[in-house]
């Protein structure tokens, strides 16, 4: 290699080496603001999830004889009650308000005999064995109470058999 | 020099580190093909962050494209329907008149805004975020603006960006007047909003939003009314002219365009606008002219109009700032009965698609029962073909029809849903239906029954004035938002009405549901 030949492969080698300093720089940069920018895409993203307003607890709600299967404790906010009848008979839902210092649960209210009014806020109607129904209510905290009041086959009204139950809102 | 030559040669190639190191020279010296390599390393990084930002969420995906329209082989398939709106008899609210929209880019992204009649008027907007499965409620409104008592009337729109702009008319004083139409804005999916600011003034009633989504850097916000003189008397419009006007944005609602009027002087007793964007951005709103009715145009007492109403339709070419000539598209339009109040009073339904076509629907009495009927015009209004009956049932039955709404997607399918008594002998109880063509509104699908429940249409709110007497309030009609995968439709339901003490009398709640009607591939 000549002299010449020499000095312009020097200098395609340094050309090349900034270059390959570039490039790598370049390749940083590049992977940096992608890495950014997809950092603030889905961290927008996940915020646009985040920020929907006021979470939707989706209420499971089982009928059988005589009782209602469901979770007892749930957070604030709106409720989608999908409720369904799983036993043989066919039931209902009606959903109340209960003061948070009622001194008896509901089931020995509705055996004690003695009256006692509270808010209905929610009443799906009877649903036929196999049936389902569905409605949605915004519940603040406090407590609250599902009541069957249909008569069995004997006359004795579900409720009077158990079929009641409490949901604590907090 | 020749080999200057040839080095000139190589680098005359660009990044020739490889055609250098084939040659054999400078081994060691630097990496030949070091160029290539760095753009490889960088195309395998986007793939690696790609890849990545689609397991963190599909959010990240939405900026890479849509799903793109597909031609359906086999019926449309029904989703369970949802409740949107929440019961509580304590209240036995009416809620009805829902809009749904869909969020510009990510497609799971929904807002349905609604209608509250009772006990007090009032808004709502519910949001979801999985695509209509679920609803949460938002507070647009959380502070009232000044002179105002109650929001009132509803509607919502996207411009391009994913800001949320919900519309409403605030309502004052005992007479519940209205005392201006107010904007506000929420660009976090509706968990906060802006402070709402007058887009209108006082006397303004029936306003319609549309946003053309593909003009400006915002959209264009399209709004139209119509603009009464004055008070009028209990229940009912002043003394005709009230103009339809029309106006619009380019920024958001801060600044409209000068007011033009849409309704001509040959139309007197033009009422409840419709307004969609069509083909080149023709903006068409399609009203009914009440013609000779000043019974039920006043709110005066009486029974049915005898005469007939006709439906004028008029449209902008150039992007809304003026209207040509209204073109009588219908004439024959027997009045279904007394219009209820004539400031809630339905439009009718207004479709306008990509390609020219514009679809107009209502519903009248001319075959005794009430039956919904479509023109569709292929030339963006210009000419009209024969109407058509959406509903099947038999002709004359005694089963109402009645408020109908249309929409088309991107690829030019036509949605159709209205209520529908025919599942019920005393014609009380309806269903919802929906219906689709796929060929330009020339063949339909057989209307299918969304709804698993059948609500009553005696149950909803009632008015004191002598417009309303024996009626109830169905709303200004269904929601229905149309995109590629199928349809979204709502509606008002009175399932969960029941009365504290379980009796069935004097009920008023009405619950928007929802469904979703899926078009397979």
């Amino acid at each position: 290699m000549n002299r010449r030949t020499k000095d312009i492969a020097l200098r395609r080698d340094r050309t090349l080496s900034r270059l390959s300093v570039r490039s790598s720089r370049g390749l940083r940069t590049v992977l940096l603001s992608l890495a950014v920018l997809i950092t603030v895409l889905t961290s927008s993203c996940q915020g646009r999830y985040e920020a929907l307003p006021s979470r939707v607890t989706v209420a499971e709600v089982t009928m059988y004889e005589f009782q209602f299967h469901h979770d007892t404790v749930a957070a604030a906010g709106r409720h989608v009650f999908e409720v369904h009848n799983a036993g043989t008979l066919a039931h209902e839902m009606v959903l109340l308000s209960v003061p948070n210092d009622f001194p008896v649960s509901i089931d020995a209210q509705a055996r004690s005999g003695t009256p006692a009014a509270f808010p209905t806020i929610a009443f799906l109607p009877p649903r036929d064995p196999g049936e389902s129904g569905t409605f949605a209510v915004d519940l603040a905290p406090g407590r609250y109470a599902l009541i069957c009041f249909l008569k069995a086959p004997d006359q004795e009204r579900h409720v009077l058999k158990g079929m009641s139950s409490e949901l604590e809102v907090r | 020099m020749k080999e200057d030559i040839e080095v000139s040669r190589l680098w005359s190639r660009g990044l020739t580190g490889s055609d250098v190191s084939r040659r054999g020279d400078h081994s060691g010296r630097f990496r030949p093909s070091l160029a290539r390599r760095s753009v490889l390393k960088a195309l395998l990084g986007v793939t690696a962050v790609v890849i990545s930002a689609a397991l963190l969420g599909r959010a990240a995906l939405v900026q890479f494209g849509a799903d793109a329209p597909r031609e359906p082989t086999e019926w449309p398939r029904l989703l369970n329907e949802v409740p949107v709106t929440g019961v509580d008899l304590r209240l036995g609210q009416p809620n009805n008149s829902p809009m749904v929209v869909a969020h510009p880019s990510d497609k799971d992204l929904l807002v349905l805004a609604s209608r509250v009649d009772g006990p007090d008027f009032s808004c709502k907007l519910h949001v979801s975020g999985d695509g209509g499965r679920l609803w949460a409620p938002a507070d647009p409104v959380p502070k009232l603006p000044p002179g105002v008592d109650k929001c009132y009337a509803p509607e919502v729109g996207y411009d391009d960006d994913g800001t949320l702009y919900y519309l409403f008319v605030g309502l004052h004083g005992a007479g519940n007047r209205p005392g201006g139409v107010f904007l506000t804005t929420s660009a976090d999916s509706g968990r906060t909003f802006s402070t709402p600011w007058r887009v209108l003034g006082p006397l303004n009633y029936q306003v319609r939003m549309v946003i053309d989504q593909r003009l400006g850097h915002q959209g264009r916000m399209h709004l139209v009314w119509l603009d009464a003189a004055s008070n009028g008397s209990l229940g009912g419009l002043p003394p005709a002219p009230n103009p339809i006007m029309a106006a619009y944005s380019d920024d958001g609602g801060k600044t409209f365009s000068a007011p033009v009027q849409v309704s001509e002087p040959g139309h007197q007793r033009a009422v409840a606008p419709a307004l969609a964007v069509g083909k080149d951005h023709a903006v068409h709103i399609l009203y009914y002219d009440l013609n000779d009715d000043a019974r039920d145009y006043q709110g005066l007492d009486g029974p049915t109009w005898e005469g007939a109403w006709s439906l004028v339709l008029a449209t902008s070419v150039n992007a809304g700032r003026n209207f040509g000539k209204g073109l009588i598209v219908e004439d024959q339009i027997i009045p279904p009965g007394r219009i209820m109040l004539i400031y809630t009073m339905a439009p009718p339904a207004l479709a306008a698609g990509a390609s020219g076509e514009v679809y107009v629907a209502w519903y009248d009495a001319r075959n005794g029962d009430w039956d919904v009927f479509l023109r569709r015009s292929y030339d963006g209004g210009a000419s009209w073909q024969p109407p058509v009956r959406l509903n099947d049932d038999p002709l004359g039955g005694g089963h109402h029809q009645y408020l109908p709404r249309l929409a088309v997607d991107a690829s030019g399918r036509l949605d159709a849903v209205f209520y529908d008594r025919r599942r019920d002998p005393e014609n009380v109880r309806y269903d919802v239906f929906y219906t689709s063509s796929m060929d330009g509104g020339r063949r339909y699908s057989p209307p299918l029954q969304l709804t698993t429940e059948s609500s009553s249409s005696m149950i909803g709110g009632r008015y004191t004035v002598p417009s309303a007497q024996g009626l109830v309030e169905a709303g200004s009609g269904l929601g229905l938002l149309s995109r590629p995968s199928g349809a979204i439709a709502a509606w008002a339901d009175t399932r969960n009405a029941w009365e504290p003490d379980r009796s069935r009398s004097g009920l008023t709640t009405q619950d928007v549901f929802a469904t979703e009607v899926k078009i397979a591939s």
